[in-house]
């Protein structure tokens, strides 16, 4: 498998959260604003990707282990607490109330998947954009990983018992497709030789990065132009490995 | 080489395995009671009985586990290797002990069980607890797209094989009710307190309700005996238009509808029986109703939402169950609960149970976020006399 790959971006922990004073995102969750401030920047750098999501030929993939957790305990506490059910509550707590708020946003038509792996999200989704992409549903597919713990939780004991959730208020956006040159968009780089779910003895590599999110050491290996073979030792203690040629 | 089915096994409160849920069918039976389709508590003690004792595992894990049982005992799998892969469809994956001890924290402002729990809740737990079961490391997926999950997971279970990535697939949907689905549904005023009414001048609202269903996936040659039903071809799509509605005009549902028939480089004509959605609700059956109109015109179609419910992220799995039974049985299925036809839509829906000639049917699924996908499920001899 070899995948182009056209635009690679990441956002900080806080990306798109001055954004919730606007009134069309009064009520996006923060993931949902993470969101919203990688695709503007990918629309931006890209502007074909608005004909190309409005022609069914961009697909799009949500992937996140802990999804719209927020909300979703936000919503259970009002119920618990109040004995009231907040629909606007309920209609944000799904995984891929994500997805929904970000395609109705964006206009975004073509082939779209939210995904919900414990630790591979990004392995995962690249796996099943290749699938996307083989099978003729779109022609390039955005990748959207975000991750968005609950911040008043985020120093309590679980989370030592969930090591992929400490370092995980982050999100990443690739857009891949199988061409170099695609109307209007051009290779950054291409990601081949993927290999994920390997069984590891535990030792840091020399190139290894701690992070949920191996979408975003794959946009920052881009941005510092660093071909090569690379590892990733995941919060399971598996190995993932792939090739970048940039 | 197409990515044939090789093995089923299906689970709701109807009947526990693929024979006694296909034969309540049959039998125009339903499980709804006071408006939900939930496993009765011998159901789970059955199924609870049936996974391995020494293995800790949620709700979501046991079912999946119980019915991927019966899937590789039919398609004559003994186990997965890493070449394999898996793919589950769910919405909530595993939130019922999450959730549980957070309401009784929240109620008691005491924190320490739920803490103690470990307090975090991901679907993918689900996935991990059930391939630690079924003894699996490979490459798995957890797809999560609300009502289509599991017709997703089916569709890019079918695409994995074929790309060769994956020798087999073991895929599925399972979902059990919860607290935020049941009190979300209900605030957002979509559950019925009686049987389900699917495309009915009076219907009222959604049955919720439990279940799995698991395939065994793999690359055949359409003449194997071993070949249940065929995966034909597979679209999925964006409405882009609202979080929990689809577009009134079923603009979404019809350019899936147009894809799936593009892929497979078929016509509508070629498609014998449209197995929908359905759910009963106001705006997803008058939604898909128009798209079905749009694209297949007078195919004959059918919601079995009455008899089983709606078991969200696992529907699309169960209820291509029902399809690949209709395949092997040559029979079109009633659409339970009818009794007057919207008068505002113009579709035909099935009114009996009627021996019929079927070799192509699509499977049609709308969830939450806009997310659209569909099936085509064929029966292998289509594609034996194919050129």
């Amino acid at each position: 498998m070899k995948l182009s790959i056209y635009e690679a971006l990441w956002a900080e922990p806080d990306a798109g959260l001055g954004l919730a004073d606007k009134r069309e995102f009064r009520r996006a969750t923060k993931s949902i604003l993470k969101g919203v401030a990688l695709i503007q920047r990918a629309f931006e750098n890209n502007p074909v990707l608005r004909q190309m999501a409005e022609e069914r030929r961009l697909g799009f993939i949500v992937s996140s282990s802990v999804g719209e957790i927020e909300i979703t305990r936000d919503f259970l506490k009002d119920f618990a607490v109040n004995q009231t059910a907040r629909p606007f509550l309920f209609q944000l707590s799904s995984h891929n109330s994500t997805a929904g708020f970000l395609t109705q946003y964006f206009g975004l038509k073509g082939a779209t998947l939210t995904l919900s792996n414990s630790y591979q999200g990004t392995e995962a989704a690249i796996e099943s954009a290749t699938l996307l992409l083989s099978s003729k549903a779109c022609d390039a597919v955005m990748l959207f990983c975000v991750e968005q713990s609950i911040e008043e939780w985020v120093d309590l004991e679980m989370y030592k018992k969930h090591p992929q959730l400490k370092a995980s208020s982050g999100a990443n956006l690739l857009i891949v497709g199988q061409e170099d040159l695609l109307e209007g968009l051009s290779a950054k780089a291409t990601l081949s030789e993927l290999n994920y779910n390997e069984p590891s003895d535990g030792e840091a590599l020399a190139d290894t990065f701690y992070d949920s999110n191996v979408g975003e050491k794959i946009a920052r290996l881009i941005d510092e132009k660093k071909s090569g073979q690379h590892f990733v030792l995941r919060p399971d203690s598996t190995l993932t490995s792939f090739v970048l040629d940039v | 080489m197409p990515a044939m089915i090789t093995g089923l096994g299906a689970l709701s409160p109807l009947g526990l395995d693929l024979e006694s849920f296909w034969n309540a069918i049959l039998d125009e039976k339903d499980c709804i009671k006071d408006g939900i389709g939930a496993l009765s508590p011998e159901q789970w003690k059955y199924i609870e009985n049936k996974y391995p004792q020494n293995k800790c595992a949620g709700k979501i894990a046991q079912l999946s586990y119980f019915v991927a049982q019966e899937a590789m005992q039919r398609a004559g799998w003994t186990e997965l290797n890493s070449e394999d892969g898996i793919i589950l469809g769910t919405t909530t994956g595993q939130i019922t002990h999450w959730e549980n001890s957070l309401i009784s924290a929240f109620k008691s402002n005491d924190y320490t069980e739920f803490l103690s729990q470990g307090g975090v809740h991901t679907p993918g737990e689900s996935l991990n607890e059930f391939s630690k079961l079924i003894n699996f490391n490979g490459k798995s997926m957890m797809i999560v797209s609300a009502c289509s999950a599991s017709t997703q997971a089916l569709g890019l279970a079918a695409e994995w094989v074929k790309s060769g990535r994956v020798k087999r697939c073991l895929v599925g949907g399972a979902e059990v009710l919860t607290t935020l689905s049941v009190e979300g549904f209900r605030c957002l005023g979509l559950l019925s307190q009686e049987r389900a009414r699917p495309f009915d001048q009076n219907r009222n609202g959604i049955n919720l309700s439990e279940a799995a269903a698991f395939y065994c996936v793999e690359n055949l040659d359409a003449t194997h005996p071993r070949a249940v039903a065929c995966i034909e071809s597979f679209a999925t799509n964006s409405d882009a238009y609202h979080l929990t509605s689809p577009h009134p005009e079923g603009a979404g549902s019809a350019g899936y509808f147009e894809d799936l028939l593009q892929k497979a480089q078929l016509k509508a004509e070629d498609i014998d029986w449209v197995h929908a959605h359905g759910t009963a609700s106001s705006s997803n059956d008058s939604a898909e109703a128009t798209a079905i109109e749009k694209v297949f015109g007078q195919t004959p179609v059918t919601s079995t939402k009455a008899y089983h419910g709606h078991s969200l992220g696992a529907a699309g799995a169960l209820e291509t169950a029902i399809c690949v039974q209709a395949l092997r049985q040559q029979l079109r299925i009633k659409n339970l609960g009818l009794n007057e036809l919207d008068s505002k839509l113009n579709i035909n829906v099935q009114k009996t149970h009627e021996k019929a000639s079927l070799k192509r049917i699509v499977k049609s699924s709308l969830g939450f976020g806009g997310v659209n996908a569909a099936l085509l499920i064929s029966h292998p001899s289509v594609l034996r006399q194919a050129p």
